[in-house]
């Protein structure tokens, strides 16, 4: 071998070839370095971005609600720490083996869990994935201990809301739920995001603005397995503001317990000043189940229930009152000095006019009676008397005086403002000219009357206090800031009867109650005298006198009582209307005396 | 005895890049390897150790002439294959393959020795067959049995970067001989038909790396992962980079393998373009030298030689940077005096000590 005359033209060979080869290579490296200069300078700001993305995390703090708590300090509704169980991808090598031992520790469903996780599969992974709600403590401790062989897990502290009185007052508090986007316009994007927790009903709705929080936040570095490094800054949130209300706890718990069993609602009010201290309806729910969003079975149960538990019926059950509402025609007729009270009328149980008969609920008529008894004994025909002389449009003046057919302006968006009747009413309406008949109706408050637990109630704190009706108000004062802001009384209807007439009204209330004759005998205290009206108000006329209990639920009469004592300086007025619930004096007055007592003998 | 012109061809502008690029490696260690309580960690000092004694090894091989070392080329490369075959057998696995053989308390990892023999076989068989006008088929029997029985232990490891290097080299330096052309358009073509069939013989992992590397969003979350992170480094560093230390990538462990295939990475996020263009031309520069050296070789065998490392480095860093920008799929290939590692520190600067000694031995 190597023949050395061979020799250089190899070595030329070689030479020429190194020179393409060092081309070659040459082109590498420009290529290299173009690659270069398109990864870190055209697209750095984008890659710096995203190495920004990967090391800061943001996590929310969230706020806490204000709660709401009685004018006594009793705190009604709180807020509680709820642990909720959460997987963040990123931080996760092994989602499968991660789930599966959260699984085995919880004993949850693999398949459930791996479900939720593959449902937001697509989500930027540093977001956490919500495995399950409301761990119980052992289990999340269980958690925190196993933490070491489950990256990526996570326990996040979430406040939850709690009503304290469980299955009492609903109505009152109502209950949250996840925003839709009507109120995220109404309430601003700035405050809430999409899946946030507003207030859906009673005072949580109403309260919203006061109650609701500013959530902080957290930014903080974590490395590659999601440990936090450390925090960059903080912001703390801003808790919701307290609301004081004017419940009485221990008097709303005794008028649902009397309710139970029965549809309908107890009222109580302080005709002073208006704070309500009792607003009972059933049937009623658990707000509680509302917490952390109601399931769609449950909602189902609670709004395909005949008995509408979720309905506030205080405020919204439109009812013809019946005879409670002859204080009011008799008011009209006294003011007006359209009959002397002392005159008498006799009732043979029935009243003529025309052709038509009306009847008096009692069938053999109540004799020679004046107002006074008449009030006590309800006579049904004294007041088609009366009522036809001083005429539909002053009756229904004196119910707008007394603040019927408006609503009340209690601190609820859905009261409604029932009807008051007159004969520019029927005929912007109707288009016909008012009826004697209805006026008949009207007297004994029947017909197209319409009233809520709520309106009879305040009416009442007129005749009360003799002087106005008051804005009735649950809410008390908001703390907010560390400031108080003060709900003052409110006067909605300043009356101006004479001391006589009032005096008159009164004394046949409490003859109401306490006369042997009386038709509200079944609300009689010991040592305390109350005055009070029954009412039973008919959902259809009825020809005969029949038995109630052979009549279907939803014809039967509703029994109303109205009360207010002591009858010489009220503390405390009382509305009871219980639906379809038959003869007020029977159903109704029992109850509101259960309460008057319960609040005065304390 | 001792001849003047040894010093005076001294290559003294490699031997500076060289420890210019190794300190650089160091520095850029020195932040992977310090935790964020400041404790530094043994890969640093086991590093420097490395490389001091790879340098003393430099003088020692400098001073040996290499022809009289190429005489035992094939020795020493059969040697080589039974240690991969050791190794393939007993060998002690890290990361699922058997690639390391354990002596107390160092571990070696054959397969980087094996490439610096390989190249010295190779180099030795080509000089001595330079004669014949072209290669047929027949010709290349000897160099094709010389490269199957290296790549296959290798492969089988398994190591594919590394049996891959020895491919790319092979290719390389059969470039500088005369191959009948229709011997080399049988071969081509040859390849190119069963270049499908190669896919069934890689790994499970094998082939995911590969399709991960053509579409990383695959699975972000695992092997994709990597390539995606390397690349929000390097690309974060942008043009004067985050700084010494202050890396997010690397210092917060988004970036894996940060010592080993993905140094680069660390380097381009803290020190930005400035410092990778600088860096590229440093490396540019021992493969530039290394074949003007076989250019200016007084000997065939040290052309060829020469050649054969220049090739070694210029793949190896290519491939390992192709890698970190996600142009190359994710295989070990250690980058030259960057990456930790005994090994390969040693062939590394091996590779040198056989280039200065070449250049010093050009008089003719």
């Amino acid at each position: 071998m190597s023949p050395k005359l061979n020799e250089t033209a190899v070595e030329k060979s070689i030479n020429n070839r190194i020179k393409i080869v060092i081309f070659i290579i040459t082109l590498f490296f420009i290529f290299i370095f173009s690659r270069l200069w398109y990864l870190q300078i055209i697209k750095g700001e984008q890659f710096n971005e995203l190495s920004v993305n990967n090391r800061i995390r943001i996590t929310k703090i969230p706020d806490s609600r204000g709660r709401i708590l009685s004018k006594d300090g009793e705190i009604l509704v709180k807020n509680i720490p709820s642990f909720d169980l959460s997987l963040i991808p990123q931080d996760t090598p092994d989602i499968n083996k991660v789930l599966k031992n959260i699984s085995k520790l919880l004993n949850l469903d693999f398949k459930n869990l791996l479900r939720k996780y593959e449902k937001k599969k697509n989500r930027p992974p540093f977001e956490p994935i919500l495995l399950k709600e409301e761990l119980p403590w052992d289990k999340m401790s269980l958690v925190l201990s196993k933490k070491v062989d489950l990256p990526g897990i996570n326990i996040n502290v979430v406040p939850k809301r709690f009503y304290c009185l469980g299955n009492f007052a609903p109505h009152i508090f109502g209950f949250l739920g996840k925003a839709n986007y009507k109120e995220l316009k109404k309430y601003g994007s700035e405050k809430y995001h999409l899946g946030d927790i507003v207030g859906k009903d009673g005072l949580e709705k109403w309260g919203e603005k006061y109650l609701k929080g500013k959530p902080g936040g957290l930014q903080t570095e974590v490395d590659a397995f999601g440990n936090r490094k450390k925090i960059l800054t903080e912001i703390s949130p801003v808790n919701g503001q307290d609301i004081i209300i004017s419940i009485n706890p221990v008097l709303q718990k005794k008028a649902e317990d009397l309710l139970k069993g029965k549809a309908g609602s107890v009222v109580a009010m302080n005709p002073d000043n208006g704070e309500i201290i009792v607003l009972a309806n059933s049937p009623g729910f658990n707000p509680n189940l509302f917490a952390r969003g109601i399931n769609q079975k449950k909602w189902r149960s609670l709004t395909d229930n005949p008995f509408h538990p979720m309905l506030n019926r205080a405020l919204q059950s439109q009812q013809p009152p019946g005879s409670v509402f002859k204080i009011i025609t008799a008011i009209a007729a006294l003011e007006e000095k359209a009959v002397d009270p002392h005159k008498k009328i006799f009732c043979s149980g029935s009243y003529k006019l025309g052709r038509r008969t009306f009847r008096c609920w009692k069938k053999n008529g109540h004799g020679w009676v004046d107002m006074k008894k008449a009030i006590v004994e309800s006579c049904d025909c004294y007041f088609y008397n009366i009522g036809l002389s001083v005429g539909i449009d002053n009756i229904s003046k004196y119910a707008n005086m007394f603040g019927l057919g408006e609503k009340t302006g209690i601190d609820y968006e859905n009261e409604k403002s029932g009807l008051v009747p007159s004969s520019s009413w029927k005929n912007k309406k109707y288009g016909k000219p008012w009826q004697k008949g209805e006026t008949l109706n009207t007297s004994i408050g029947q017909g197209f009357l319409l009233t809520t637990p709520i309106q009879i109630a305040a009416a009442y704190c007129g005749i009360a206090n003799g002087e106005y009706i008051p804005r009735p108000r649950i809410i008390l004062e908001i703390k907010e800031n560390g400031q108080e802001k003060v709900f003052k009384k409110e006067i909605k209807h300043k009356l101006n009867f004479s001391a006589k007439n009032l005096s008159y009204i009164r004394d046949a209330l409490i003859a109401s109650v306490n006369d042997p004759e009386g038709t509200g005998r079944k609300a009689i205290i010991e040592n305390i005298i109350v005055a009070g009206k029954t009412g039973t108000a008919q959902v259809v006329s009825k020809k005969k006198n029949v038995d109630e209990k052979k009549i279907p639920y939803r014809l039967r009469d509703h029994a109303w009582f109205v009360a207010f004592a002591p009858a010489k300086n009220p503390k405390i007025v009382v509305c009871v209307l219980i639906e379809h619930g038959g003869h007020g004096g029977v159903v109704a007055a029992p109850i509101a005396k259960e309460i008057i007592s319960k609040y005065l003998k304390k | 005895m001792f001849d003047r012109r040894l010093i005076i061809n001294f290559d003294f502008f490699l031997l500076f890049i060289v420890i210019l690029i190794s300190f650089f490696g160091v520095i850029n260690l020195k932040s992977i390897c310090t935790s964020s309580g400041g404790e530094v960690s043994p890969f640093f000092y086991k590093q420097i150790y490395w490389i001091i004694i790879g340098l003393c090894g430099l003088f020692i091989i400098i001073n040996i002439n290499y022809l009289n070392i190429i005489k035992y080329a094939y020795y020493f490369h059969i040697i080589t294959i039974l240690v991969l075959l050791f190794v393939l057998f007993f060998g002690k696995t890290i990361y699922g393959s058997q690639r390391w053989i354990v002596l107390g308390p160092i571990s070696i990892q054959p397969s980087e020795i094996t490439k610096i023999t390989f190249i010295l076989a190779l180099a030795k068989f080509y000089t001595e067959n330079i004669s014949q006008k072209s290669y047929v088929l027949k010709d290349l029997f000897m160099p094709a049995l010389l490269l199957i029985a290296t790549f296959l232990p290798i492969y089988f490891q398994p190591d594919l970067g590394t049996a891959g290097i020895i491919l790319l080299i092979f290719i390389f330096m059969s470039f500088f001989i005369n191959i009948n052309k229709k011997t080399l358009f049988f071969i081509v073509s040859t390849v190119l038909v069963f270049m499908p069939f190669f896919w069934f013989f890689l790994k499970d992992y094998q082939k995911n790396r590969v399709l991960i590397f053509l579409n990383p969003e695959r699975d972000p979350l695992n092997t994709g992962y990597q390539v995606i992170q390397s690349k929000i480094a390097v690309g974060s560093g942008g043009l004067l980079g985050k700084g010494f230390m202050l890396g997010t990538q690397s210092q917060l462990r988004f970036l894996p393998e940060q010592h080993t295939d993905f140094v680069f990475s660390v380097w381009a996020e803290e020190w930005g373009f400035v410092a990778c263009f600088f860096l590229l031309l440093l490396f540019f520069s021992i493969v530039y030298r290394g074949l003007i050296i076989a250019s200016e070789s007084s000997t065939v065998y040290g052309s060829f030689l020469a050649i054969g490392i220049s090739a070694l480095f210029f793949w190896q860093i290519s491939i390992n940077i192709f890698m970190t920008i996600g142009l190359f799929p994710v295989v070990g290939v250690p980058l030259p005096f960057f990456t930790y590692g005994g090994s390969s520190m040693l062939c590394s600067i091996l590779g040198i000590a056989f280039l200065l000694n070449i250049n010093m031995r050009k008089f003719k």
